[in-house]
């Protein structure tokens, strides 16, 4: 089926071995994996990184509807909120369940409230620790109603599309939706590695929420890690079907040469997790007591019930895997962890109450987490989604939109404030281009270079992970990271 | 090939072999009994009972490992990869197991139908119409808009795709070289405008109540969770619809079904249908990255079958399983970009089949096998969203396929968890038996009556599970493994225990290598 030529050398395969050097500390005693000798030089030739810093990006599946997260509450603007979400029952938050936040710095006078699940998040805000970044989507250059309307302006290909958009937010260079595959965390964790910042880059990017497009790089790599940890494959830890002769020649089958492509891609993910398993699995703190305290349950709002939180449960893993850095060999990390069901075409008022609720809770938690660990400013979260909705519903639920409001939580955040331009609330307003479907005022390149930029790189740096930088100004940071 | 086409259309002769009742049956006799009756007894047992997924998982295990009708459960397969409705995180679907299981009974159906009937019940199942939201769609007024969800996906995932497309699959180009986009938001709001009005079907009745809330006709072997939405011509809107460049103009008389016949019929006629589902069905049963040609040759079938009739699914599927590109077994090996990753579970499924598999307590009772830990990382009817476990166009990045400007949807959900998932659930699998581990097992009767001759066990294990095609450094890393179990003399039950890890130990190791992930 495959002709075993002996071709160890092709690009991948070194890349891969550049970042394997600890695969002597799986315990597999044949594996081809053990050539430390690159990464040890690196480790001596490091720029001796030493502060930890870690970036975790919450994506919110599905789009969040952001018209219904951060309300601005002057009564202007809350009669014309109150209005587009007349049709829709539970959408229309009354005034007074609303959980103010007010920003350090004036908004021209007009007011914000919270949606009513979000006590974790308005906490956090009043703690200084959390700022709110408004109207932010995906653009290649700024873009008014007028240029849009005339097409007289560059977009992201297939606006209002999960799947292209999705793309967009998390690969971002070309903004060239599904033909992207490399996305700026990839990117990000490409120059970390080149800069030598971790001893070992296996564990730079860290997901668990399956394969994640904003993972994935040129030369570094994700893990994905469940709850579960890292599990051994076991017929390489012990002897298979009681013979030690099939576990030595599964180990020669799971290393073989191949030739196909798709075999050979395939094997290097299994050796990928057989270098990563046993560090990996050693390094984690274990969840509970006598690690990450585990997170309480939440109040769902929907059944009045206490259950658990899948996304504080996806922290918990992260914060597991920060508190194991040292022994992982990393100074600079980068996850991704997933919250579903934001696609709240019906049924909105139970299913966004209830992931709101979820949101709010696992962020505070989190962020207690890193606090107690001492690393409150070391790491910085944040709240990325498909898009945002529209503002006019469908009765009982909302359609895809493009701008929305994001939230960054941690220490390091400028807190207690917005950053970026809330836009005027109503119909036919000035970015809105069709039921409330907002044109971003801020881009996604602004809000990650601003992340970037903290996490470590330099200004050639960013502009080189989001070629459309210029175009948002000659610094187009964001401030909320100082 | 007459020996393929032979087999294929004895596979095209079968009757489907339905989930549903399966499922029903499952749910009564494990449930307290309701009289006829009683509609709240009823409804709790099929159409508010979170916990009978379990049946409809247990009828998928059953059918793939027993039914007779395999090339239809093979398709059935891959278009609930592409129309795809999920339970996971929504409980709605969730909570009608018997509905659930009705849709991919749907599916397996239309399989060897005509597309346009494919397209015309997935539209109208009330499965798919609570998961992209037609369900209960309403026509909107002055402060409302219809639901845009079902306009946007069928045209997206369903039928025609984002951009313009040529019949070989590549994209059409503008003037500056730009893809061309095939429909824009204007065309998903008109389109949205057809999807409304629909909803549960009670017969003879459209009431209120029977167009916002189901169960209000449920029972055995009754219910709205099995029969097509209806329309509720009050809920329809009235207004002109424009969409592909077609205009329905605004009426006094409010027509779902005839607005819903041009819409439909608008997508099945559209010049990118061909390519877009042919293209998707090759890379799901064949080949990751299908030749220019070979997708033109499936298109002009879809086009047309040879006897004028457009969207014969019969007639693709033969295409696609005799073309050259796919038989040419020579060809295709000398080729390293040829191929595709399999699925986890597709692997799983051949073991079983290969060797017989059954369920030692009659139940099928393997569950859900979708944590990519302590599973196989996937499920049927359970993806994390419309979108499939994995895209068409999904290109690993910083890999040779990459490198090689090729796609690897599958490897979307190869992951560093799932791999080791896949490999050690392989391994209880393969090692279980009447008396111990999964409740799937096989006996392996006639590997074991070869085991004592290594030799003729990897023949064997060879032809059923790689096509009589694995490369010699397998077979002899396999076959040393295997002849380094010695079989002692004497005892019986020792020596059967050697012949069994024997057995074990060439499955395993043919299932775990790297060639197996892969068809090629």
């Amino acid at each position: 089926m495959c002709k075993c030529t002996t071709n160890p050398f092709d690009r991948t395969r070194r890349q891969f071995l550049r970042t394997a050097s600890l695969a002597t500390m799986s315990g597999i005693s044949a594996s081809p994996f053990i050539l430390g000798l690159n990464s040890v030089a690196a480790m001596a030739q490091g720029t001796g990184a030493t502060d930890y810093r870690a970036l975790v990006c919450v994506f919110l599946q599905g789009g969040n509807d952001g018209h219904g997260t951060v309300i601005a509450t002057d009564s202007e603007s809350f009669a014309a909120f109150t209005q587009a979400r007349s049709g829709a029952p539970g959408l229309a938050y009354p005034l007074a369940e609303l959980l103010p936040i007010v920003p350090n710095t004036s908004q021209s006078g007009r007011t914000f409230g919270l949606n009513p699940n979000l006590a974790g998040i308005q906490n956090l805000f009043n703690a200084g620790r959390a700022a709110v970044v408004a109207n932010t989507g995906t653009l290649i250059t700024p873009a008014t109603k007028a240029q849009v309307q005339a097409n007289s302006v560059q977009l992201p290909d297939s606006l209002f599309s999960h799947f292209d958009q999705t793309a967009a937010w998390q690969a971002i260079a070309s903004n060239g939706g599904s033909a992207e595959h490399v996305g700026w965390g990839g990117a990000v964790a490409d120059l970390i590695e080149s800069m030598n910042m971790n001893s070992n880059s296996m564990f730079t990017c860290i997901s668990t929420a399956g394969i994640a497009l904003f993972l994935s790089g040129q030369t570094s790599f994700q893990l994905n890690v469940t709850p579960a940890g890292p599990i051994p494959i076991y017929g390489l830890q012990n002897s298979l079907f009681g013979s030690q002769a099939g576990s030595s020649a599964l180990n020669s089958i799971l290393t073989a040469e191949e030739t196909n492509l798709f075999a050979k891609e395939y094997e290097v993910v299994v050796n990928r997790s057989m270098a990563a398993q046993a560090l990996l699995a050693s390094s984690m703190l274990p969840a509970g007591p006598t690690g990450v305290p585990n997170p309480p349950q939440y109040l769902d709002p929907t059944t009045n019930m206490l259950t658990d939180n899948p996304l504080a449960a996806s922290l918990q893993t992260v914060a597991r895997i920060i508190g194991g850095r040292a022994g992982l060999g990393v100074n600079r990390q980068i996850f991704y962890v997933q919250l579903g069901s934001f696609d709240t075409h019906d049924g909105q008022a139970m299913t966004h109450a209830k992931l709101l609720t979820q949101l709010g809770q696992a962020l505070e938690y989190f962020d207690g987490l890193m606090n107690t660990a001492g690393i409150g400013n070391q790491v910085t979260t944040f709240t990325a989604s498909d898009f945002g909705r529209t503002l006019t519903s469908n009765s009982d639920g909302t359609d895809h939109g493009w701008g929305s409001h994001h939230f960054v939580v941690g220490g390091a955040v400028q807190g207690h404030d917005m950053y970026g331009q809330y836009p005027v609330v109503g119909s036919d307003q000035a970015n809105d281009v069709g039921q409330g479907r907002l044109i971003p005022t801020t881009a996604v390149d602004q809000y990650a270079g601003t992340l970037a930029r903290w996490f470590g790189l330099s200004d050639s740096q960013i502009k080189q992970v989001f070629p459309n930088f210029a175009n948002f100004g000659t610094s187009p940071y964001l401030g909320f990271l100082g | 090939m007459e020996g393929y086409q032979a087999w294929l259309n004895q596979q095209f002769a079968l009757a489907p072999t339905p989930q549903e009742p399966f499922v029903e049956q499952s749910l009564i006799v494990n449930n307290p009994p309701c009289t006829a009756g009683s509609l709240k007894c009823n409804a709790a047992l099929f159409v508010q009972n979170t916990n009978g997924e379990i049946y409809v998982q247990d009828a998928f295990w059953q059918q793939s490992l027993a039914a007779p009708d395999q090339l239809r459960q093979r398709v059935k397969y891959a278009l609930s990869e592409i129309f795809v409705i999920s339970t996971n995180n929504n409980f709605a679907i969730q909570n009608m197991p018997r509905g659930e299981a009705a849709y991919y009974d749907l599916l397996g159906k239309d399989a060897f139908a005509n597309f346009r009937t494919l397209l015309n019940d997935v539209t109208l199942n009330p499965m798919m119409g609570q998961f992209l939201s037609m369900l209960g769609n309403d026509k909107g007024n002055a402060t409302t808009d219809p639901d845009e969800n079902y306009a946007r996906e069928v045209m997206q995932l369903l039928t025609v795709g984002l951009y313009q497309l040529n019949d070989d699959g590549s994209q059409k180009l503008d003037g500056s070289g730009n893809p061309i986009p095939t429909y824009s938001n204007n065309d998903v709001q008109g389109l949205a405008k057809v999807f409304t009005g629909f909803s549960w079907s009670v017969p003879g009745n459209t009431s209120d109540s029977a167009w916002s809330s189901c169960c209000i006709y449920v029972g055995t072997g009754f219910g709205e969770d099995l029969l097509p939405m209806t329309s509720y011509p009050s809920h329809h809107s009235t207004a002109e619809k424009d969409f592909l460049g077609v205009t329905v103009p605004s009426s006094g008389s409010a027509d779902p079904s005839g607005d819903l016949k041009i819409a439909l019929d608008t997508l099945f006629n559209h010049p990118n249908l061909p390519a877009f589902f042919s293209k998707q069905l090759i890379q799901h049963l064949v080949t990751s990255n299908p030749s220019p040609a070979y997708i033109s040759r499936i298109a002009a079938i879809f086009k047309n079958d040879g006897t004028g009739v457009r969207g014969n699914l019969q007639a693709v599927i033969t295409a696609i399983l005799l073309d050259p590109e796919a038989r040419d077994s020579a060809t295709d090996f000398a080729n390293p970009q040829y191929g595709k990753v399999r699925e986890a579970l597709i692997r799983y499924t051949e073991w079983a089949r290969a060797f017989t598999a059954q369920s030692r307590t009659g139940s099928y009772f393997n569950g859900s096998t979708e944590d990519p830990i302590w599973g196989l990382g996937q499920m049927t009817l359970r993806s994390p969203t419309v979108f499939n476990w994995f895209a068409p166009g999904y290109v690993p990045p910083g890999t040779s396929i990459a490198a090689a400007g090729l796609v690897a949807p599958e490897m979307q959900m190869t992951s560093v968890s799932s791999v080791v998932g896949y490999l050690n659930y392989v391994q209880d699998a393969v090692g279980g038996s009447s008396a111990n581990g999964p409740d799937i097992f096989s006996n392996y009767g006639e590997e074991l009556s070869l085991a004592s001759n290594p030799n003729a066990l990897m023949d064997r294990i060879n032809l059923l599970l790689m096509a009589g095609e694995m490369d010699s450094n397998l077979r002899s890393q396999i076959l040393g493994a295997v002849s380094a179990i010695s079989i002692p003399s004497g005892n019986q039950s020792a020596i059967n225990a050697a012949l069994t890890s024997r057995v074990q130990t060439a499955i395993y190791l043919t299932m775990a290598s790297p060639a197996f992930a892969a068809q090629f």
